[in-house]
């Protein structure tokens, strides 16, 4: 039986998880270098030992509105398209990264939770819209509903909806 | 099993890479050199390798091609046919083919090479019929050469003995590969019995021979060989010349092969071994008897070795090739992904090599192992970056630790020296990402090549420079700009060779590109003697296009007309010969080579030819910058793009012109953008707190956007202290950056941004700051790109406000104000400044009694005030000084100052007779100050005799009557003075008019004339001389401090003789005394 882990996140009460093998840390060092002209998704650059993150505000990207930055802030930096690649369980996965170092930033992270595959559920039919599509699946767990995500959609810069902010 | 084989696949793709690109350069060399033996082996052992990998690897159609290939060269080798120029045609496609195979395995079967073949096959035909000429490859039959096929086995079968397996090393590689203490052995290793069955791979049993010694040569033979379907069942002999210390006896053991397969060779056989390619199994113990034949030893029998290859490509392997002629397996079988390549004596040299140079001989047998080894460019990416890191770490640790450094004994001398290493380790690792220019020249002799015999052109392509090194990621961002400036200059600018004839040249155009170090940069330049580019089409293919005004391009220089031809859009819409030939895509080599931090420069004599030159900087990964800030946000400038800096304060006001922000810099509208207008700056909270811009403005009035705030309060941006202005170049235009502070010159580690970011054309990139916190590079071109402005516009302003501000500006002067004592004050015309830097003073150097300072690679001599001329000395050597140095000077020398004051503008009078002394042009009385004005020409003199020794003025000079007709009384007073001391009679008049009246009243041999002047202008003054009767014979010359070419060719339109600026005193009274001597006035 497949079993996966998340890693879980909230942006205010919503609860999100990522797959745990494409996340390479959790960065708590928000010192983040804004960047104008940007997408308005883009929150800045954030220096993670020598290497240039671009920081991702994920509320943006799902709509859910910008983010405050506050004490349990916390940015996930997912695996570059390469370093994926490179790891072995690269078969099991059915999604993909950035080929830049990328960091979601989120307002609080949750547990690294373990789910059978057979218990993910296709999202919800009436969450097809524009940011439906970024979407994986549903989990029913105790606490909650907990939504995991497809990286590889919200990553796309091309698709991105109204992606500029000027 | 399956890493391995993918190890081994891996390496023969480089090796055959490596073999292919060899073969390009020695095939053309091939059609000069019919008869040079050595490049002719070189090419077969290259062909013969890769068919013989290819062959191991079960890649059908490489190993057929190249085997036809293979066959072909071996006639040249044998001198039974001589390579012609259709034949060279032939044998490069079909390295391209293989090229191109090598580049998709997986689909190398459907990679069409029936036509090289074919036509390789018909040279072969031909050369057996005992011709040497190739005839026109036309309408043999195909059946023809599948006639050929019996009677070539034939062949190749009777001269079996000659040219089956043998090693290719020579005596001198023999005796240094086997130094004393050291045995050679000739090693045979049966692949199926030796290997497989033990359960070894090959991997293991090279790695057992390298522990054990060195291989020197190694040669793959099929044993019981029949025909190819059979040949891939066949047992393997793989046969090594092998140099160890060790015993017969341990060799025995450690290699596990029986003894009758190891054969001693004692040093008196060498020759022997060198002659005849290899010497027979003799077992060791019978090693006495040398049987000068090579001969392959029967096969094992009952061995029935599966190919080594997956089982799936064996089949592939099976179907047989369709013209099997001799055995494969003759010659220097060397499997490229096997042996470890410098290992093998005899190999084809990888290191790249010009066709026409000296191939280095095998003898010298280069056993490179220890030398080079292959490593990622990604590990190399890695490990600038760490670079990088730890440049930054260490700037953290040294400013941290300067304040305490001191109460730590031993603690300096370790910063120190982790500051040195850190240097020194940054610049080995951008070392090892450099890279020659080969590899990007290399492939143009080619180009050249078949394009100039498609369009029956000769042309003579000569290199230069070729091992000049370059950051890889430059190297590879130079291969589409140079292959199309190289392919314009052969398609466009050389002519057929009898237009070339009938102009009175040599039929062989010529193309030269040729590479070299200069000012820290790397120069490229494409030289042609071709037809050169005509000025005057490419203007009317301006105007044409619209880009420009009938009266604008007039106006133009030849060689600002030339430059529009990097102008996008410039007829790119049709065929270019009616531009003589450049143009398509000039746009894009400038701004590929631009985004490179790099430039493009063109020259051109109609009918003689033309240069494109390129300057690139060494590396991009690090690059001097200028970092500053706007609201409080850092931001780097690259310092390739900015020109100057200019502050703003009462004297230099942003003024609007058509709703645009300008300054006026030197009487030149310079158009301004605002950095924090442009990118829409905040306060840094805002965007942290995720408020939306428009709300934002409500909240805070002083941050929201610009025009608004600027109507409201337009002086409130002005007078912020500290605005400056970075004067940046953006193409042929230049803008004004405003930005609030200035904060350093760094060295920046560029990081590229990520695609996200892509879009914002406003930056370059982004880097790391001392602190760990990210700041933006801004993009000069960018930035003018997204402001959109409009230089055209400006341009056209500028006109129009023209003289009148200029006349203004011409009054007062702008002054440096410096000190070298604390009390005296001294001043220069800024005009006369090249530039003022800061110095530490322990940067400079003694030599001879002199003091020297090394300013951007070059050696400037410094002097000191006080040394030369009555002033006081400063009472103590400060840590730091200023250097200012002149220019319109033929040797600069910088000039000490201890302190800068101000640059200042005033309208100045000056006092000649108050304060005087050698080195004194004069006084004034700055801000309430006694403030001495430096004579440069008399310091210089003083200070170096040799070179600014004033010759007396000759007699041409004296007595002239001069008339000086100049507005601004500070340089008339110092005009005048340099006028007396060559012993001219002057006569001055404060403008034009005046000037007029007195030449019409008086006689003067020469007039001087300033260009700006009230009233009448120096022009319009030149232009009534030479309309007059009486004066048109009158020597004009210009005194101007406009430099700028237009203004020129004006003048010289007027009438003007001659253009001198203004204090260049040696050079005007060359100019005097050549117009007076020239034209006698009479």
């Amino acid at each position: 039986m497949a079993e996966r882990q998340f890693i879980t996140f909230y942006l205010d009460n919503d609860f999100f998880g990522i797959d745990i093998l494409l996340v390479r840390e959790i960065n708590r060092h928000l010192d983040v270098t804004p960047v104008e002209l940007a997408p308005d998704y883009v929150r800045g650059l954030l220096n993670l030992r020598g290497q240039i993150v671009t920081v991702i505000d994920l509320g943006v990207r799902l709509g859910l509105g910008p983010r405050k930055i506050g004490p349990n802030s916390s940015c996930i930096i997912l695996k570059t398209s390469s370093e994926l690649a490179r790891s072995s369980a690269i078969h099991l996965l059915r999604d993909s990264t950035a080929s830049d170092l990328v960091g979601l930033l989120v307002d609080y992270i949750g547990d690294v939770v373990a789910v059978d595959a057979l218990e993910i559920e296709p999202p919800p039919a009436h969450s097809t819209g524009v940011r439906g599509r970024f979407l994986e699946g549903v989990v029913k767990l105790d606490k909650g509903l907990l939504v995991t995500l497809k990286t590889s959609e919200f990553l796309s810069a091309t698709a991105a909806p109204g992606a500029a902010s000027v | 099993m399956s890493k391995n084989d993918a190890e081994l696949l891996e390496l023969f793709i480089q090796e055959t890479r490596e073999h292919l690109a060899q073969l390009e350069p020695d095939l053309m060399a091939l059609e000069q050199e019919k008869g040079n033996p050595e490049l002719v082996n070189r090419i077969f052992r290259a062909v013969h390798s890769i068919k013989g990998s290819a062959g191991f690897f079960g890649i059908r159609a490489m190993n057929d091609l190249s085997h036809v290939m293979e066959d072909c060269i071996s006639r040249i080798r044998d001198g039974l046919v001589t390579p012609v120029r259709d034949m060279v045609d032939t044998l490069l496609a079909g390295k391209d083919k293989l090229a191109q195979m090598l580049d998709n395995l997986d689909h190398s079967e459907e990679v069409d090479f029936s036509a090289e073949k074919s036509m390789l096959k018909r040279f072969m035909d031909v050369s057996k019929n005992g011709r040497t000429e190739c005839a026109p490859p036309g309408e043999k039959a195909e059946g023809h050469s599948t006639d050929s096929a019996p009677s070539e086995r034939a062949a190749a079968a009777a001269s079996l003995g000659s040219t089956s397996a043998r090693f290719h090393v020579t005596l001198d590689a023999l005796q240094r590969g086997v130094p004393k203490g050291r045995f050679l052995y000739q090693v045979e290793l049966r692949l199926a019995e030796d290997v497989e069955k033990k359960n070894k791979t090959i991997p293991d049993t090279l790695k057992t021979f390298s522990s054990l010694g060195r291989i020197l040569d190694s040669t793959v033979e099929l044993l019981e060989f029949q025909d190819l379907k059979s040949c891939l069942d066949c047992e393997l002999s793989w046969t090594f010349l092998f140099s160890t210390v060790l015993e017969s006896e341990l060799v025995l053991m450690g290699l596990e092969v029986p003894e009758e397969r190891v054969r001693k060779i004692l040093p008196s056989e060498y020759p022997l071994l060198v002659e005849t390619g290899m010497l027979a199994p003799v077992s060791l113990s019978t090693s006495e008897l040398p049987v000068p034949v090579a001969i392959a030893p029967p096969a094992a029998p009952g061995a029935q070795p599966r190919p080594l290859g997956e089982s799936g490509r064996a089949g592939k392997g099976k179907s047989p090739l369709p013209a099997a002629k001799g055995p494969p397996a003759h010659g220097n079988v060397t499997p490229a992904g096997v042996v470890p390549k410098a290992a093998a004596v005899g190999l084809p040299d990888s290191s790249p090599r010009r066709p026409g140079q000296a191939a280095p001989l095998p003898q010298t047998g280069r056993a490179t192992t220890e030398d080079t080894i292959r490593v990622r460019v990604a590990i190399l990416d890695d490990l600038m970056n760490l670079a990088g890191e730890m440049v930054l770490g260490r700037n953290q640790l040294l400013r941290m630790a300067a304040s305490d450094a001191k109460d730590i004994p031993g603690l300096p001398a370790l910063l120190q020296s982790i500051n040195l290493v850190t240097s020194e380790l940054q610049e080995k690792v951008m070392h090892t990402r450099m890279q020659p220019l080969d590899s990007v020249f290399s492939k143009f002799p080619r180009i050249v090549r078949d394009m100039s015999h498609k369009l029956g052109k000769e042309i003579d392509l000569k290199l230069g420079g070729e091992e000049v090194e370059l950051d890889k990621s430059i190297i590879e961002g130079l291969s589409d700009p140079l292959t199309h400036l190289i392919r314009n200059c052969v398609d466009h600018a050389i002519e057929t060779p009898e237009i070339r004839e009938q102009a009175g040249k040599n039929r062989i155009g010529s193309i030269r590109l040729s590479a070299y170090h200069e000012g820290g940069q790397v120069h490229i330049e494409v030289t042609d003697d071709g037809r050169g580019i005509d000025a005057e089409k490419i203007k009317r293919k301006a105007v044409e296009k619209g880009f420009l005004t009938q009266e604008d391009a007039a106006k133009l220089h030849d060689r600002e007309a030339l430059s529009l031809i990097f102008l996008p859009g410039l007829s790119t819409a049709e065929k270019i010969t009616d531009v003589s030939g450049r143009g398509v895509g000039m746009d894009v080599v400038k701004s590929n080579i631009e985004k490179m931090g790099g430039s493009v420069d063109l020259e051109s004599e109609m009918g003689k030819g033309a240069c494109v030159r390129l300057r690139l900087p060494l590396t991009l990964a690090i690059i001097p910058s200028m970092v500053m800030t706007a609201q409080g946000r850092r931001f780097a400038v690259p310092q390739v793009s900015l020109e100057e800096l200019v502050r703003i304060n009462e004297r230099v006001k942003i003024e609007k012109v058509r709703q645009a922000d300008v300054i006026r810099l030197r009487g030149k509208l310079l158009p301004l953008v605002n950095l924090k207008d442009l990118l829409g700056l905040h306060s840094p909270e805002a965007r942290a707190e995720g408020v939306p811009t428009l709300q934002e403005v409500g909240m805070k009035p002083e941050f929201r956007s610009s025009e608004k705030s600027e109507i409201q309060n337009p002086k409130s941006k002005i007078e912020e202290a500290g605005t400056y202005v970075l004067v940046l170049k953006a193409g042929t235009h230049r803008y004004g950056l405003v930005v609030d502070q200035l904060i350093d010159t760094e060295e920046i580690v560029v990081k590229p941004l990520s695609n996200y970011l892509k879009q914002c054309k406003c930056y370059a990139g982004a880097t790391i700051m001392g602190d760990g916190k990210v700041a933006m590079i801004l993009d000069a071109a960018g930035v003018a790109e997204f402001a959109k402005l409009r230089f055209a516009d400006l341009e056209h302003e500028e006109v129009k406000l023209g003289m009148h501000s200029r006349a203004k500006a011409c009054e007062s002067q702008p002054l440096v104000v410096f000190r070298n004592a604390s009390q005296e004050i001294f001043a220069l015309n800024l005009a006369m400044v090249s530039r003022i830097e800061k110095v530490k003073t322990s940067q400079i150097e003694h030599v001879g009694g002199r003091e020297y300072l090394t300013i951007r690679n070059e050696s400037l001599r410094i002097i000191r005030l006080h040394d030369f001329m009555p002033v006081a000395r400063p009472e103590h050597e400060p840590d730091s000084i200023y250097i200012i140095t002149p220019k319109l000077v033929r040797h600069p020398m910088g000039i000490v100052a201890t302190q800068i004051d101000d640059v200042i503008d005033l309208p100045v009078t000056l006092d000649r007779n108050s304060v005087t002394g050698p080195g004194i042009l004069g006084s004034a009385v700055i801000n309430d100050k006694l403030t001495v004005f430096i004579d440069i020409y008399e310091l210089f003199e003083a200070a170096d005799p040799e070179i600014y020794g004033w010759k007396k003025a000759g007699e041409a000079l004296s007595g002239k009557r001069i008339l000086l007709a100049e507005d601004t009384a500070f340089f008339r007073t110092i005009e005048a003075e340099y006028l007396d001391e060559f012993g001219c009679q002057v006569d001055v008049a404060p403008d034009g008019m005046q000037a007029w009246e007195k030449l019409n009243k008086n006689s003067y041999d020469i007039l001087l004339t300033d260009i700006e002047m009230p009233g009448m202008d120096g022009f319009e003054l030149a232009q009534r001389v030479r309309a007059s009767e009486k004066l048109k014979k009158l020597p004009v010359v210009a005194l101007t401090a406009l430099t700028s070419s237009i203004s020129r060719e004006k003048g010289f339109q007027a009438g003007v003789d001659a253009y001198e600026t203004k204090l260049d005193k040696e050079h005007l009274r060359d100019t005097m005394e050549r117009l007076l001597t020239r034209a006698p006035p009479g």
